[in-house]
């Protein structure tokens, strides 16, 4: 990410640090807690080289990057996954570990989740018994037995509403805690950041190339038309009928026809120069 | 934020010219509004522009009734840097709220690896008056058709190409209107 926002991911670290945080922070803990720290410092340094790194081609591999920081931002994660959703839908999902793409395909598959949950709320969940979990009576037990029992769900924000969210999961019970929160949601927000700029570049990149092969073949189409009018002295549209009317004959697409035709006079015309 | 009847007609057009299995062009379209729209708050639209053989061809989504004035920065980033693309191919997008770009645009700085002039903030704030993709759309068509014709006379296609260009410098007119008039040469006429 540029100077501007690296400068304001290392102010977020900085605060992350001198906030106090509450009773669980007694003394004894500050080890713990600057630990904590340089972990969430890292990963936020990690996260604002991202995009240099990973490219406009690299939506999934950026997404599972920021999935492998936060296991390190937060306290208590065993494994992160990350979730995009188009029209209110799961759609991109990625994740640091296998269990965890095991679990998020049972919450996707089942319809109730945490992260579905988080999302559509558009604030943070957090559980430390899955398999006794009443919001999600059946995501929780299944979960539970493949020995996960802790979980925490950030929404991803955008400027209209939740763009996905970020699954954190614990093997342990009570993996998670308040600091854990406070970590997952200052990770959160730059993570939001460097993936909706991702997904904008990458869709940019997406709509470019399809917008290119399309023009390129409705050039060769066009040169096809030509070719029909040179011959018959019609206008491109009576050209048009002619080629749709060849395609249907040949039960091939019209831009197969076409380029058959184009090809078919480049050949002519290199003969024809080869011979003079 | 809703596409023109005339962008969308102009894009299922070009879809139908699409030879291999993929998304249709209007969604495609649509869905990466929509993420600029998550993105920036005060989102108004995009434009995005091809140029293929030498000829821009553009297509905008904007807000409905948006009076110019309600914009109050862009951001252009060239397609060059997502591939093979002709210079001047770009994707511009518009907001309301002036610095709404900057992030983005030190983003996409360094995500494109671009100098520092590629990626463009607050130079394109007058949007375009009509992009409908029709008169690019058009003009490569006419291109295209006068191309197919020098080939049927035995043109290949990079002296047709050199053909239209020098037609056009010796006739100080465009290359489009050497193209109509390679065109309208085919014309048969009307029997009396």
């Amino acid at each position: 990410m540029g100077d501007a926002c690296g400068d304001g991911l290392m102010e977020l670290a900085d605060n992350a640090a001198s906030e106090p945080t509450g009773p669980e922070l007694a003394a004894g803990e500050g080890s713990g807690v600057a630990a904590d720290d340089v972990d969430l410092r890292a990963s936020l340094a990690d996260l604002s080289h991202l995009m240099m790194d990973s490219g406009p081609d690299g939506l999934e591999d950026l997404l599972r990057h920021v999935a492998a920081f936060a296991v390190r931002a937060i306290p208590g994660a065993d494994g992160a996954g990350l979730t995009l959703l188009e029209n209110d839908r799961p759609d991109t999902i990625v994740a640091s570990a296998e269990f965890v793409k095991e679990v998020d395909a049972i919450q996707y598959g089942l319809g109730q989740g945490p992260c579905i949950t988080a999302a559509a709320e558009g604030r943070t969940v957090i559980s430390g018994s899955l398999h006794g979990e009443k919001r999600w009576p059946r995501f929780g037990p299944r979960v539970a037995q493949l020995g996960v029992h802790s979980v925490l769900s950030l929404p991803l924000m955008g400027s209209h509403g939740a763009l996905g969210a970020m699954n954190v999961y614990g093997h342990a019970r009570d993996s998670f805690d308040q600091r854990s929160i406070e970590m997952g949601e200052l990770f959160a927000v730059p993570a939001a950041i460097s993936v909706r700029n991702a997904q904008v570049l990458a869709q940019a990149k997406r709509v470019a190339e399809r917008l290119q092969t399309a023009l390129t073949s409705r050039s060769i189409i066009d040169q096809a038309l030509g070719i029909l009018m040179s011959r018959s002295g019609g206008d491109a549209d009576q050209a048009f009928a002619k080629l749709v009317t060849m395609s249907q004959a040949d039960n091939q697409k019209v831009s197969a026809v076409a380029q058959l035709m184009v090809d078919d006079a480049r050949r002519r015309a290199q003969a024809r120069h080869a011979r003079d | 934020m809703e596409m023109s009847h005339a962008v969308a007609a102009n894009l299922a057009a070009l879809t139908g010219a699409l030879d291999e299995p993929g998304p249709d062009l209007a969604p495609l379209i649509g869905r990466l509004g929509e993420s600029c729209a998550l993105a920036v708050r005060s989102y108004l639209g995009f434009s995005i522009t091809l140029v293929v053989d030498e000829v821009p061809v553009s297509f905008s989504v904007l807000e409905a009734f948006l009076d110019p004035a309600e914009i109050l920065t862009s951001v252009m980033f060239p397609l060059t840097a997502l591939g093979e693309r002709a210079v001047g191919s770009e994707v511009i997008l518009y907001a309301g709220t002036a610095g709404a770009f900057v992030d983005l645009a030190a983003d996409f700085s360094y995500a494109l690896g671009s100098s520092a002039d590629a990626v463009q903030l607050d130079r394109h704030l007058i949007p375009p008056a009509r992009r409908d993709g029709s008169d690019g759309l058009a003009k490569l068509a006419r291109r295209n058709q006068a191309i197919g014709i020098l080939l049927d006379r035995g043109y290949d296609e990079p002296d047709a190409i050199t053909e239209l260009r020098e037609v056009a410098r010796l006739g100080a007119v465009s290359v489009d209107a050497v193209a109509q008039q390679v065109i309208d040469s085919t014309a048969r006429p009307a029997r009396s």
